[in-house]
């Protein structure tokens, strides 16, 4: 699981540790949410494959060449699509009378974007079906962007305090109808509901009882997926890996994320610092003797000074991680440079190599 | 070009209110609260507002000003200056009370514990609770500027879309009134700016360009991109020029000449591919501190 905060090179990274990975394993897959066009490009996927994805797609023998995938191994990408994963769930756990109750609301197709949790829940079904069935000897779990790094590990709590609420139970089928349903609560219920129904008009008020009814026909599987879930980060065969730059704000999150691990009791297996500045050796530094107006020498000089101040500062941070993370916390620490390469394709082979000698 | 200070400041440009969006990591928060820093100092009356984060953490946004989280009232950070935290319980209680007109009704509907949990669960109640609480500050003209500092990306234009879709399903009544009346705010280009912050690096402009794209097809009027960490760049362009052809005698691989050159290259790329837009570009420079530790006054959003 790679997990960071926004801005990265999360995604990047992720892709660059799968490709690395088919150097170890044959059949490796890379899953992943919201890929940039360029990196779907450099997987060689068309925007119709984006558009309607659903299942993993194994890359090209052209493409896996291009990004130095090893020689007999296969390399899958999937593309998380909450909507597909959601009615897959849905297809399993209700009824069709259900089912098509709940997709004719206006709000269905809106529905994993609004619900909270719901985007980060679909991931996780979605690679816990892919994990049961076996075809992928390496995954890597490229996390969804959130507020905050540390957002994902909270989601099955997230989603089982949601589930766990009781408007739920207000809805659960076996009260049978909504108006007995009222009839065994307090007059005070009723009252509300009906102005919320007044006030909402009865279009979206019906949507969100259908909504409300649909949830807690699934509640039960939700409920213990999650107390799976909370689990699935503290297994041997999962290792949590959180990337972060030299960037304030980005060491903020890196911060803020191992802190939240740590607390939880889940195991951090490596750091990467990612966009790091490379400091010039002083023999570079030199400029003297090559015909340069003295005024523009001089500029130089200044803006060069400036540059191994970011170059240093970058460093001094880099070392201050290492302390943290791999001198102290036992960690495995890795450094990514700034990347000048233009070519999707060379900036993800460049890591894999980097993160295959590491 | 950023070295000259004689180009205007952002803040003589703000609109009334000032929608502060793009991908995460590219600086929102920084840019919101030195921008509202800026406004407060020209001595106008200025809110600063965030959406309240679901999981509870503390707010970086609050933390630049020494607060855990700004108050779900306006509360006063600095001198002309008032932070905000919007809160979907609060904006949908203000606005069943604006409707309703006795609260002690309102309080008795959504202190209902099952009234409460309806409007927590189901999808979109919030959202439209954080765009009445909003919504109030609008009407009110105690604010001369507004500057709201957005969640990342994908969220925000998922929130822009929400006045639209729920009308399709609230045509009439108090909450498509107000659906509408926040419509009208914030589709009035003489009143509302969005700023789509980036940097000036590639991935980061075309996911800006995007943005701006996605905003625009929901009415949302754009009014420039801020293109945040710039590097100092001192050179005229003949100079470049001659460094350029420097670079190119010298041999060594990824020699710091190089280095140095591919970051302004990479600057005229984003710049050059962000005018194509058609919008005015802001830029502001690097700075490495967090930003409790930022000094304001050395950073100004100025013209590019």
């Amino acid at each position: 699981m790679v997990c960071g905060g926004g801005g990265v090179g999360k995604t990047t990274v992720a892709a660059s540790l799968g490709i690395a990975a088919t150097q170890f394993r044959k059949r490796v897959l890379v899953v992943t949410i919201d890929p940039s066009k360029r990196l779907a490009e450099a997987f060689g996927f068309t925007q119709a494959a984006l558009d309607t994805g659903g299942e993993p797609l194994k890359l090209s023998e052209d493409v896996k060449r291009k990004l130095g995938v090893a020689e007999g191994a296969e390399l899958s990408v999937g593309i998380l699509n909450p909507k597909y994963v959601l009615d897959q769930i849905l297809d399993q756990v209700l009824t069709e009378e259900q089912r098509d109750r709940l997709k004719r609301t206006t709000l269905y197709s809106q529905m994993s974007q609004m619900v909270y949790g719901l985007q980060e829940y679909t991931a996780y079904e979605w690679v816990t079906r892919l994990l049961k069935e076996g075809a992928y000897d390496f995954i890597v779990l490229d996390t969804p962007p959130a507020a905050h790094a540390k957002d994902f590990f909270n989601v099955p709590e997230k989603v089982k305090h949601l589930m766990e609420s009781r408007v739920f139970q207000i809805f659960m089928p076996k009260k049978k109808s909504w108006a007995r349903a009222i009839v065994g609560q307090k007059i005070g219920q009723a009252l509300s509901f009906t102005w919320l129904e007044k006030l909402l008009g009865s279009k979206v008020y019906n949507e969100s009882r259908t909504f409300f009814e649909v949830f807690a026909v699934m509640r039960g599987r939700i409920l213990e997926r999650c107390e799976w879930l909370a689990r699935f980060f503290t297994q041997s065969e999962v290792a949590v890996l959180a990337v972060g730059t030299p960037e304030s704000s980005a060491q903020f999150e890196l911060e803020g994320v191992t802190d939240f691990l740590k607390q939880k009791k889940i195991p951090l297996q490596g750091v990467i610092l990612n966009q790091v500045e490379r400091i010039p050796p002083p023999s570079e530094a030199k400029l003297e003797g090559q015909g340069l107006p003295p005024e523009l020498e001089a500029k130089l000089k200044r803006f060069r000074e400036n540059q191994l101040q970011r170059a240093e500062r970058a460093f001094q941070i880099v070392e201050r991680c290492r302390r943290r993370y791999a001198t102290e916390g036992g960690a495995d620490f890795l450094t990514l440079p700034m990347s000048y390469a233009s070519e999707g394709f060379d900036i993800l082979r460049e890591n894999a190599d980097r993160i295959t000698q590491a | 070009m950023n070295e000259n200070s004689s180009t205007r400041p952002l803040v003589s440009d703000l609109k009334r209110i000032n929608l502060m969006t793009g991908k995460g990591g590219v600086g929102k928060t920084t840019l919101a609260a030195t921008l509202a820093r800026a406004s407060a100092a020209k001595g106008k009356r200025t809110l600063l507002a965030e959406i309240e984060d679901e999981s509870g953490w503390d707010s970086q946004l609050a933390r630049g000003f020494g607060f855990k989280h700004f108050g779900v009232e306006p509360q006063t950070v600095l001198k002309n200056l008032d932070g905000l935290r919007l809160s979907a319980f609060v904006g949908q209680e203000k606005f069943l009370n604006s409707f309703l007109k006795v609260s002690a009704l309102t309080r008795m509907i959504l202190n209902h514990q099952g009234v409460k949990w309806f409007l927590d669960g189901a999808p979109a109640f919030r959202e439209m609770g954080h765009f009445f609480h909003l919504l109030l500050q609008l009407r009110k003209k105690e604010y001369e500027t507004i500057i709201l500092d957005l969640p990342a990306t994908g969220h925000f234009v998922g929130l822009a879309r929400l006045p639209g879709l729920l009308l399709k399903m609230i045509p009439f009544g108090p909450i498509a009134e107000g659906l509408k009346e926040g419509q009208r705010y914030i589709y009035d280009s003489d009143q509302t700016a969005a700023w789509v912050i980036t940097l000036p690096q590639m991935l980061p402009v075309s996911e800006s360009i995007e943005l701006k794209n996605a905003l625009q097809s929901e009415n949302i009027p754009v009014a420039g991109f801020l293109l945040n960490r710039v590097p100092p760049n001192p050179f005229t362009e003949d100079e470049e020029r001659m460094l350029e052809e420097l670079s190119q005698k010298q041999s060594g691989e990824g020699s710091q000449l190089q280095v140095d050159l591919e970051r302004l290259r990479r600057l005229h790329e984003a710049r050059a591919r962000l005018r194509a837009e058609g919008l005015p570009i802001w830029a502001a420079p690097e700075v490495f501190q967090p930003l409790e530790e930022l000094d304001f006054a050395e950073r100004v959003v100025r013209r590019d």
